[in-house]
C-alpha cells in the first residue's frame, strides 16, 4: 500500500504561524522551512544531509532541531526522511483546497455565501483557459477582491480570533492565492488577446 | 481531486482498539469524550470503503448495542460530535452526518495502517 499523501495534497501557501498556539512558534518555523524544502524538490522522498544543509544554510536552526521535533528521521543508509508526523500534520492543517462536498472537507464557520464564493472562484479558475471573455473575468476578479477586503477587515477586528479560526484563515489564504492566479491570467490574457 | 486518505489507510486495531485511541495524544489534547464512537465510525467507513454521509440508522450496527441500545442515545453522541466547538462530524443539507477532514486526517495521523508506512519507507530506499 502506498503512502496516500503527496505534496499535491497539501496547500503549499500555508504559513504554520497561524497554528500558534496549537504549535509552538519555534515548531511553526520548522514546519515552514521543512515544507519549503519539500516544495523546492517537489517531493517527500528521502534526502541526503548535504542537500538539506545547502537548503537551510544561513537559517538559525540545524538538522538536529528538525529531528528532535520529530519532523525528520534518519534511515539505516544514513539518508533522511520526512516523518509521518510531519506529513500528516501538514495535511491536517493545510489540505489542498479543492475538496468536494462528496468527500471529507473542512468544517468551517464561514458564512454560506462565502463558501459559495470560494467554490465559484475555483470553478472560475478551472474554466479560465476556455474563457475568452476578459470582461467577465475582470468583473469576477473585482467581486472577489471586494470580498477579500471584507474578510481582511473582519479579521482586523480581532487578531486572536483569526488565529483560533484556522479553517477560515486557511480559506482566506487560498482565496489570496486564487486572486494572484486570476491576476496573472488577466495580465497575460490582456497582453495576448488571441489566447 | 480525490481525497487521498481512504478508510483502509487507518489502523483501528483489534480487541484493544478503543484503548489505542484513548491513549492517543491528539484525543487527550482535544478532550475526547468517547473513543468508542471514533472506532465505531471508522469500522463503518471501512465496511463501506468510503467516507460517504450516513444516518443514525446506518451507524447503529457498528456501535455497542449494550451501551447504546436506542437510536436516541446514539443520536445524542453523534450530535455531540457535530457540536460547534468540535470538528469531527458535520451535517449535510439533507440532515445526514458527514465525516470531516479534521476527523479523517486526525485518525490517520494517530494511527496509519502499518503496511502503508512500511511500504512507503521501502519505496524511498
Amino acid at each position: 500500500m502506498d503512502y496516500p499523501i503527496t505534496l499535491d495534497d497539501i496547500n503549499w501557501d500555508i504559513d504554520f504561524r497561524v497554528c500558534v498556539p496549537m504549535l509552538e512558534i519555534r515548531t511553526a518555523h520548522l514546519f515552514n522551512k521543512l515544507l519549503a524544502f519539500a516544495k523546492s524538490r517537489y517531493s517527500f522522498d528521502s534526502f541526503q544531509i548535504k542537500e538539506f544543509a545547502d537548503f537551510i544554510r544561513g537559517y538559525p536552526f540545524i538538522l538536529r532541531d528538525f529531528i528532535e521535533a520529530s519532523l525528520v528521521e534518519q534511515n539505516e543508509d544514513e539518508s533522511y526522511s520526512f516523518t509521518h508526523c510531519f506529513v500528516a500534520t501538514c495535511f491536517l492543517v493545510a489540505p489542498a483546497c479543492n475538496q468536494t462536498n462528496h468527500q471529507p472537507h473542512r468544517k468551517t464557520n464561514l458564512p454560506d455565501s462565502l463558501e459559495q464564493t470560494f467554490d465559484l472562484c475555483h470553478q472560475l479558475l478551472t474554466d479560465l483557459p476556455a474563457n475568452s471573455d476578459t470582461r467577465l473575468v475582470q468583473r469576477h476578479l473585482r467581486s472577489i477582491r471586494a470580498i477579500i477586503q471584507d474578510i481582511t477587515h473582519w479579521y482586523s477586528q480581532g487578531k486572536e480570533q483569526h488565529l483560533r479560526d484556522l479553517n477560515a484563515w486557511d480559506r482566506f489564504i487560498c482565496l489570496e492565492t486564487i486572486i494572484g492566479q486570476l491576476g496573472s491570467f488577466c495580465s497575460t490574457h490582456l497582453r495576448n488577446p488571441k489566447q | 481531486m480525490n481525497y487521498p486518505i481512504k478508510p483502509h489507510h487507518i489502523f483501528i486495531g483489534f480487541e484493544d482498539s478503543e484503548l489505542h485511541f484513548r491513549n492517543a495524544e491528539e484525543l487527550e489534547t482535544i478532550g475526547s469524550r468517547e473513543p468508542a464512537i471514533f472506532v465505531a465510525l471508522l469500522k463503518m467507513a471501512q465496511s463501506r470503503d468510503n467516507w460517504s454521509p450516513f444516518t443514525c440508522e446506518d451507524f447503529q450496527p457498528f456501535i455497542d448495542n449494550n451501551r447504546y441500545d436506542t437510536l436516541a442515545k446514539i443520536r445524542i453522541e453523534l450530535d455531540w460530535f457535530t457540536s460547534d466547538d468540535l470538528a469531527w462530524l458535520g451535517r449535510t443539507e439533507d440532515g445526514k452526518y458527514r465525516f470531516t477532514h479534521e476527523f479523517v486526517s486526525t485518525c490517520f495521523k494517530i494511527s496509519p495502517a502499518p503496511d502503508c508506512i512500511v511500504q512507503s519507507e521501502q519505496q524511498e530506499q
